[in-house]
């Protein structure tokens, strides 16, 4: 919470300045080495108390945001900046990673398949299954075939009906995570990491997002890219919205680092 | 945000402002300057508030600083950062003052034997070092009085306003503004 300056004083960072907020403004501004922390903190004064400080950070937080991004519409603007080369690159490293995969080589002391026979255990459904209506099938019974064949680790059957239902409906994300883990149990890892990337990447539940991230982790180290799982394991093991899968995380880094 | 970008941001998080600019100046990636300036944003908005007196005036004021540092930084040659973000943001509030306090040149000019303002009516000139102490000196007065200064002459409100807003009848208020004053006066004068 307290946080130091380079040259040893003490300043007030922002954890512990929405902190003070919530007294407005009760502390010795005095307290603060630094002039900037102390007129921070002797401001908290003249909050109301109908405001919400980080509520009015966050909306700060969005000027820079929209600020610092290089303006669009100026096709040569945009190239201008090195910051449109990056994405760029970063586009291909996406691209090239399944490249990477087949060719860089593995780091020999890690057991790729054995760690991965360890941890990878598909979790089991969320979706409920609902009512099916006779005739042709529809969205909802192949949506309810998929689930249930999932459920019975029928994976290679389950993933005819994931494409069936995700065909007219993309945007699923909890069918598309549950395919991505259906082709993850049927062996078919570097299939799996474009569907388990784009739940990673958008999910709107947190929990989908985290539990993406983690096969997602799975399906790299099977496929002995290890800095690609390295990465996105200590992505886990620093939040602290999702214990679960912190805690697994954290457990799978220690294999890595033995 | 991709996962690629968190990990660009994770990556500047480490560094100190002073790599970053050196970043920033080498490759003008704007995640450096999202990185470095939400460092400050609550130091910026409560600098702002500090000097403005008013909370609402102090986060257009803090929206106004980063836009303009967000557009403007790589004009600006900076050894330490953090002190001179102090002195932008600062200099911005003292105008912002200044401007207000144009209408009142009359009264500044009694409760400071020195002028706030070099060129009465304009805001081209003015001293800031009497502009900054005015406002430490508000900081100091009681709370009703430096309410009802802070109403008067930084909101420009009427004392039917701010009997309105503080609950008082209008007579205390002018005294509020009177005593307010007097004290003002006293403490610049001190500081002279």
């Amino acid at each position: 919470m307290k946080k130091e300056t380079p040259n040893g004083k003490r300043s007030v960072s922002r954890e512990e300045w929405l902190q003070l907020a919530k007294t407005r403004g009760s502390v010795d501004p005095s307290v603060f080495d630094d002039e900037f922390s102390r007129r921070a903190v002797q401001a908290l004064r003249y909050m109301p108390e109908e405001a919400d400080p980080g509520t009015v950070l966050k909306t700060l937080d969005k000027v820079i945001e929209k600020n610092a991004a290089p303006e669009t519409g100026n096709i040569f603007v945009l190239l201008k900046n090195p910051a449109v080369w990056l994405s760029i690159a970063a586009s291909l490293l996406i691209l090239l990673i399944p490249a990477a995969i087949i060719f860089s080589p593995a780091n020999p002391q890690i057991d790729h398949e054995k760690l991965y026979a360890v941890y990878f255990e598909p979790i089991g459904s969320a979706i409920p299954m609902t009512g099916t209506t006779r005739g042709p099938e529809n969205g909802q019974t192949s949506k309810n075939s998929a689930i249930n064949a999932y459920e019975n680790k029928n994976y290679e059957l389950a993933l005819g009906h994931f494409q069936q239902y995700l065909a007219d409906h993309p945007d699923d994300q909890e069918m598309t995570f549950y395919y991505g883990l259906s082709l993850m149990a049927s062996g078919k890892q570097v299939e799996a990491l474009p569907r388990l990337t784009e739940v990673a990447e958008s999910a709107i539940d947190e929990n989908y997002r985290h539990a993406a991230i983690w096969y997602l982790a799975l399906a790299y180290l099977k496929t002995k890219n290890e800095d690609a799982a390295f990465f996105l394991l200590e992505e886990l093991e620093n939040q602290s919205e999702n214990p679960f899968y912190q805690k697994k995380a954290k457990s799978l880094l220690k294999e890595f680092k033995h | 945000m991709s996962l690629l970008n968190r990990r660009a941001f994770k990556n500047y998080r480490e560094k100190s402002d002073e790599e970053l600019l050196i970043v920033y100046r080498e490759g003008g990636d704007h995640r450096v300057l999202t990185t470095l300036f939400q460092r400050y944003t609550h130091k910026v908005l409560g600098l702002c508030v500090n000097y403005l007196k008013n909370y609402q005036d102090g986060q257009d004021a803090a929206a106004e600083v980063f836009e303009h540092l967000c557009k403007n930084l790589h004009r600006y040659q900076i050894s330490k950062f953090e002190p001179w973000l102090y002195f932008v943001t600062r200099n911005h509030c003292l105008k912002i003052l200044q401007r207000r306090l144009i209408p009142f040149h009359e009264d500044l000019s009694e409760i400071s034997p020195e002028q706030f303002m070099e060129k009465p009516g304009t805001e081209d000139h003015y001293n800031e070092e009497r502009l900054e102490q005015l406002s430490d000196a508000i900081e100091e007065l009681k709370e009703d009085q430096r309410r009802c200064i802070v109403l008067f002459y930084l909101e420009q409100r009427s004392y039917k306003e701010i009997s309105e807003m503080t609950n008082m009848d209008l007579s205390q208020v002018k005294s509020h503004i009177q005593n307010g004053k007097r004290n003002l006066k006293n403490t610049l004068m001190n500081q002279v």
